[in-house]
């Protein structure tokens, strides 16, 4: 286990490394530069300020200089938010998403896995159809399309939560919701298949022969192995709400990461945009490890290769 | 007499299984998934409304709709409106039933010879009559149900086409690492840790820029490759991932079973044990992913358009629709009938889709036989 | 030990739940502010010398105070930080007073050397300064900006600056003369420029000649941090504690607006040498000398400020908390608005604009605003090279179509590049819309019924309304003159990009008038300017425009300006598309807010009247 932990640990920083080069040079492959705007700056006022920021140096200068910075943790100064560091910024943005992408997710696996389960349960019955009905029409609809709906159904017709912002708690609820609720219906069908396929197993008839009664069958011994694809989409699903919270944030003004990481590859602010890919790799790796792990734990067939 | 009658039985009941036996025989196991899907009303339903869908989007220029990308300004906003249902205002036709090239070309854009064979069997069969805007029409004034039948032929052709790239491209992947497993598994995975943190803007960005250079551009075009080509590329390459994540999850446990274990001893080759026995045993598991793909990459599409990296005007998708749509969504005024196209187009594309895929997952599953 | 784990699985999920509940409704909320306004976007910076944006803008004229400040109304120039000036008789000199009762936020005086160490800061190279060509009327201001350096010049050598020093300190500065450059400088790439100046200054100093150089892989020569033009030697002059002077290269009639315009903002020196640059941009560090602090700042959020009680005109100031909201979505800002969370808001979505303007005329009233919305053409490609095409394809243009397709706000359909609005000038007058005419010229070019014309791509940035307008224009060029034009769409940067390299065939492009002048239109296309992007080169045009740069009768000026703009639109290197209007929607019980032709609001004149929004907020049902 700890030896697992270790190499893990060192995957991690070497792919780290081949995360950072790749964003480096492909960045800058792109064309366009931080400081084009749509008024064209004198060349020489444009070379001042790119003296500013060293991006007039010869690609490998800033290559090594910005990996000695990232290596101590600091991740420089953004070009378009100019009064703030990048560590700034994500220290400021990412407790907000974060907590909104986390009440996302608690909402969808809340809705999710129940729904999904009964809809196993009570396969090709009303049970089944109408949630299941529900969830993928959930799925299938835009989050722009939603969002701004739901807006002015809860917030105009119905005046139950404000139009935007994010601190007070009635604030919190539509984002959450709007953004779970595609995850909610993902949620719902993985849990109905896996579902299906457990409670045809042996181990089940087993536990019905044992004469336990279905609510027994279903919550002590089926759900835990049909958890197991909802445990392997849930890395992915993490790291999609971060990004995918852009739209939420964008309709209901929520100051969290979203936006910048679509601002930061279109405004070419390199150094952020690095940031947030440096974040979200970080992210990611420790959401996969807790998902490997937990699959360890739900299904002990599985072994870690140490 | 007696032995008589009881022969009689023995060789009518040996007849009988004879019978039975032979009747048996018969049903393989692709037959008998067939004969299971036939009895679920709802997927067949669902694999008839796609199917449909298909045909009417294969079929878009015989039938006979308007110009999807005429302007007409002064009809912009027009509401929804059945009456009259068809008028003889086909505008690249002239009274004669003539086809004027220019005007042609102008309402549908640049043809390739399938296209323009359909159009003259169109304007032959249909002459100028078309139908008129049931659907309404959008701020420009164009017709949104020509729109939406236009739009399907490219949302539907980038979902079918990334899903199948992604599916092709994330099982291969996916099953050979889980099987392989070991620091393999693990460079492989890493491999797909490094794709999925550079998040996909970047990469879409990139490659569309790259792509849109106007040298590479023109090469691309001269070998009959435009930028929804370049989608299905891209989408595809993208979505290839948590596939290929999760049917190494499968294999990781399916890998520890018994008939693995018997394979392996009977001298099979990798490749063999991961594409004959594992990939089969991940069909299910494979299709429902597969049918969840596909909404989600033509959902990706549209969150494209959102972003404007979508389809190029005057070329349309759904999810350019949408998005055209989503704009009218305020509290000042919604205007409603360019919502609930796109909204339904895809909504009901994309349940089918996945109803398909239940519908198939039960089917397929041998398991499942006598539920 | 994973059973024991596994027990506590299930708890995991509540936990997560009120933990990120927590989490969230920590950040806690604020008691809104008396006036809440969408700023758009957030700001790039608070620090004047650095930003070139309108967001911007509103925020830094609440904090800093130029020597002028514009008329609410009119934007005329009206005393600020300047109690009073001078303009000497050849329209050169003017000499500005400063208040004595003017303060720094941290209470201690302002004066005219804090103006002196400010535009000297904001035309350093090292600053950065992207509005610096507005300040380049001043006399030899370009040269110590760009480091235009020639044999013979005076110069300033600035040394090394000590170690571990923060960003706004300078090294020790020696003055003299330069005798030799040696070396070549270095040659600009497209993406900018090397850094690589590998060149040696000999200067001489105190009568002794020294070497210089930048690069320290150069030896034989001192290190010094740059080498710039003697500021001594700018127009800018410290008369007096309380008096400065700025010299001018020409006589320059729009100076004054400049002169109040926010880059030419003090900032202070002990503050940006104490924190340096960003720290000193901290709410905690800030001093400013506008009629508003910055209180707090939250990233994409909003930025607070609060009544100045160091402002010299602080009894006028009627609010005590503005809040800058940072929203970006069109229609989340028209959602806050209608539901009372936002009592200005700076853009709308265009499909609500007919419905606003029949129902909320006294909140939403477009007016004209000074710029305009533009095709750049690329003469350099065949057959935009011929002016007949260019004017044919003008001339197919329904205007008022275009506008009713994609802004849809009553804009004004525009046939010359300067708006109306200038007192005193009359934009010229280019051909409106003559079908016929426009396919006499295409067939006098070649290209009868468009037979023969190439197929032509218009490239816009990747936008609903300029692709919305792209349509429009796309299918009236293939209506009216049947040639063939595709549409490229391409994110910002990339846009710009093509843009500048020419790789395009008509190119979309907006342009806002910085000051009240004609010339903020028609720089643009003098053939060396930067923002020219067209490839047109025009010889009697440089010289129209060069005769009324030194023309000091206004009347003469004008006229010279308009030949040149009727020259322009004879020309049709650019075709102007229509004058934008305002975008703005405002509550009524907002005062002091008026409209404009900029929609330039200074903060410090607006007030709410409590009466009106109470009715207001009851008659909508609003809390």
């Amino acid at each position: 286990m700890i030896s697992f932990l270790i190499k893990r640990l060192l995957w991690t920083a070497a792919t780290m490394w081949v995360v950072f080069t790749a964003t480096f040079f492909l960045m800058r492959a792109v064309p366009g530069g931080p400081f084009d705007g749509e008024r064209k700056l004198d060349p020489e006022i444009k070379r001042n300020i790119e003296a500013r920021y060293g991006t007039n140096d010869d690609l490998d200068v800033q290559y090594f200089r910005e990996l000695g910075r990232a290596v101590r943790g600091d991740l420089g100064p953004s070009y378009k938010l100019a009064d703030f560091t990048v560590n700034e910024i994500i220290a400021q943005g990412f407790p907000i998403s974060a907590s909104l992408g986390t009440l996302a997710l608690c909402f969808a696996l809340g809705l999710g896995i129940p729904t999904g389960i009964l809809a196993a349960v009570w396969r090709g019955r009303g049970l089944d159809y109408g949630p299941m009905t529900v969830a993928t029409i959930g799925m299938a609809l835009p989050e722009f399309f939603v969002a701004p709906l739901a807006v002015i159904l809860f917030v105009f017709l119905w005046p139950l939560f404000p139009a935007a912002g994010w601190g007070s708690w009635d604030q919190l609820i539509l984002p959450s919701v709007c953004l779970g609720l595609p995850f909610a219906a993902y949620i719902a069908r993985l849990t109905r298949t896996g579902m299906l396929e457990v409670l045809s197993q042996d181990y089940i008839r087993t536990a019905y022969a044992k004469g336990l009664t279905p609510t027994d069958v279903v919550l002590r011994h089926a759900v835990k192995g049909a958890l197991l694809p909802v445990v392997s989409f849930l890395g992915p699903a993490t790291a999609g709400i971060l990004t995918g919270s852009l739209i939420e944030e964008s309709i209901f003004a929520i100051p969290g990461l979203g936006i910048h990481f679509v601002q930061s590859a279109q405004q070419r602010d390199y150094t952020l945009a690095m940031g947030l890919v440096l974040l979200y790799f970080l992210l990611l790796s420790v959401m996969n490890l807790v998902v490997d792990l937990l699959y360890k734990l739900l299904d002990p067939r599985v072994k870690i290769d140490s | 007499m007696t032995t008589a009658v009881i022969d009689e039985t023995e060789a009518a009941r040996r007849e009988r299984l004879w019978e039975e036996s032979r009747r048996v025989q018969g049903v393989s196991l692709g037959q008998d998934a067939w004969r299971r899907f036939r009895r679920d009303r709802v997927s067949m339903l669902s694999l008839v409304f796609l199917l449909g869908m298909g045909i009417l989007a294969i079929a878009t220029p015989l039938l006979p709709l308007q110009s999807p990308r005429l302007v007409k300004v002064d009809q912009k906003f027009q509401p929804m409106k059945f009456r009259p249902l068809f008028a003889p205002t086909a505008a690249w036709l002239d009274d004669a039933g003539k086809i004027n090239e220019a005007k042609l070309d102008e309402c549908f854009g640049e043809l390739n010879v399938v296209n323009d064979s359909l159009i003259k069997l169109r304007a032959a069969i249909f002459g100028r009559w078309e139908v008129t805007s049931w659907l309404g029409t959008d701020h420009l004034g164009r017709d949104q149900l020509a729109r939406l039948f236009w739009g399907a032929r490219v949302s539907l052709l980038v979902g079918v086409v990334a899903g199948l790239v992604s599916l092709v491209i994330g099982v291969s992947y996916g099953a050979t690492s889980g099987y392989i497993g070991g620091w393999v598994d693990s460079a492989m995975m890493r491999v797909i840790d490094v794709m999925y943190s550079v998040p996909f803007i970047f990469i879409v960005i990139f490659l569309i820029t790259v792509l849109s250079e106007e040298s590479i551009k023109k090469w691309l075009l001269e070998h009959g490759i435009d930028r929804i080509v370049i989608f299905y590329v891209v989408v595809g390459a993208i979505y290839w991932l948590t596939m290929a994540r999760v049917v190494r999850g499968q294999v990781l446990s399916l890998k520890q079973q018994q008939f693995i274990e018997a394979a392996r001893t009977v001298g099979c080759s990798r490749a063999r044990i991961i594409f004959v026995h594992l990939v089969p045993n991940l069909l299910s598991i494979i299709i429902v992913y597969l049918t969840l793909t596909i909404p989600r990459v033509m959902l990706f599409e549209s969150f494209l358009s959102f972003l404007g990296l979508g389809v190029e005007p005057p070329d349309v998708s759904w999810g350019l629709l949408a998005n055209e749509g989503a704009k009218n969504i305020t509290p000042i005024g919604i205007v409603w009938w360019l919502i609930v196209g796109p909204g339904l187009a895809l909504g009901l594309t994309c349940a089918a889709l996945n109803r398909l895929g239940d519908g198939l997952r039960d089917a397929l599953d041998p398991r499942l036989k006598n539920r | 030990m994973p059973a024991a784990v596994r027990k506590f699985l299930p708890w995991l999920f509540p936990a997560a739940l009120v933990g990120a509940a927590a989490w969230a409704l920590s950040i806690g909320t604020l008691p809104p502010a008396e006036f809440t306004f969408c700023n758009a976007t957030e700001i790039k910076s608070v620090d004047p010398h650095r930003i070139n944006g309108q967001p911007e803008g509103r925020i830094v004229e609440a904090l800093f105070e130029p020597l002028l400040r514009r008329h609410p109304e009119t934007l005329q120039p009206i005393p600020g930080m300047a109690e009073r000036w001078e303009v000497s008789q050849d329209l050169k000199t003017y000499t500005f007073h400063i208040r004595r009762d003017a303060l720094w936020s941290d209470d201690t005086p302002l004066t005219a050397e804090d103006f002196y160490y400010s535009f000297r800061r904001f035309l350093l190279p090292a600053t950065g300064g992207e509005y610096t060509t507005l300040f380049f009327a001043v006399k030899n201001s370009e040269k110590y900006t760009k480091r235009l350096l020639k044999e013979g010049d005076p110069v300033e050598v600035e040394l090394p600056k000590p170690a571990r020093s923060v960003d706004g300190i300078r090294g020790e500065i020696l003055t003299g003369k330069l005798l030799k450059i040696e070396g070549k400088e270095p040659e600009a790439d497209e993406q900018g420029a090397s850094s690589d100046d590998r060149r040696v200054f000999v200067v001489e100093i105190d009568g002794r000649s020294r070497r210089f150089t930048t690069s320290s892989d150069v030896s034989g020569a001192e290190l010094c941090q740059t080498v710039l033009f003697d500021f001594r030697e700018v127009g800018v002059r410290l008369v007096d504690r309380h008096t400065l002077q700025l010299v001018l290269e020409n006589p320059t009639p729009y100076f004054l607006d400049v002169v109040s315009f926010y880059p030419l903002a003090p900032v202070q020196r002990a503050c940006v040498e104490r924190h340096g640059y960003p720290n000193w941009t901290k709410p905690e560090n800030i001093v400013s000398n506008g009629a508003y602090r910055l209180q707090f700042r939250r990233i994409r959020d909003r930025i607070r400020l609060v009544k100045s009680d160091t402002y010299w005109n602080r009894a006028n100031v009627k609010l005590n908390t503005i809040d800058a909201l940072a929203a970006e979505n069109i229609t989340t800002m028209l959602n806050l608005y209608l539901t009372g969370k936002a009592d200005w808001v700076t853009d709308l979505p265009p499909s609500v604009k007919p419905e606003l303007r029949r129902t909320r005329p006294k909140e939403y009233d477009p007016t004209p605003q000074l710029s305009v919305y533009f095709y750049r053409v690329n003469v350099t490609r065949k057959p935009l090279d011929d002016v007949r095409v260019r004017r044919a394809l003008s001339m197919a243009l329904n205007r008022k179509e275009i506008i009713e397709a994609g802004p849809r706000a009553g804009e004004v359909p525009a046939l010359s590049l300067v708006p109306e609005g200038i007192a005193g000038y009359t934009p010229a007058n280019g051909d409106a819309e003559n079908i016929a005419e426009a396919k006499r010229l295409l067939a006098e070019a070649g290209y009868a019924e468009g037979r023969g014309f190439p197929r032509i791509e218009i490239l816009y940035n990747s936008h609903d309304v300029h692709r919305a307008i792209a349509e429009v224009i796309q299918s009236q060029w293939k209506r009216h003159l049947g040639i063939t034009v595709g549409l490229v769409n391409q994110e910002w940067g990339v846009f710009n990009s093509t843009t500048r390299k020419l790789e395009y065939d008509v190119s979309r492009a907006g342009w806002i008038g910085d000051y009240n002048d004609p010339t903020t239109f028609l720089d643009l296309l003098i053939s060396n300017n930067e923002n020219n992007q067209t490839g047109w080169k025009d010889a009697k045009y440089d010289e129209l425009m060069t005769a009324a740069s030194r023309e000091i009768d206004p009347a003469k000026r004008f006229q010279l300006l308009h030949d040149a703009e009727q020259r322009l639109v004879e020309q049709l290197p650019v075709i102007p598309m229509y004058h934008y209007v305002s975008k703005e929607m405002v509550r009524t019980y907002v005062k002091g807010l008026y409209s404009n032709i900029r929609e330039e609001h200074p903060l410090w004149a607006v007030s709410i009247d409590p009466e009106e929004k109470a009715r207001v907020f009851a008659a909508e049902g609003l809390r």
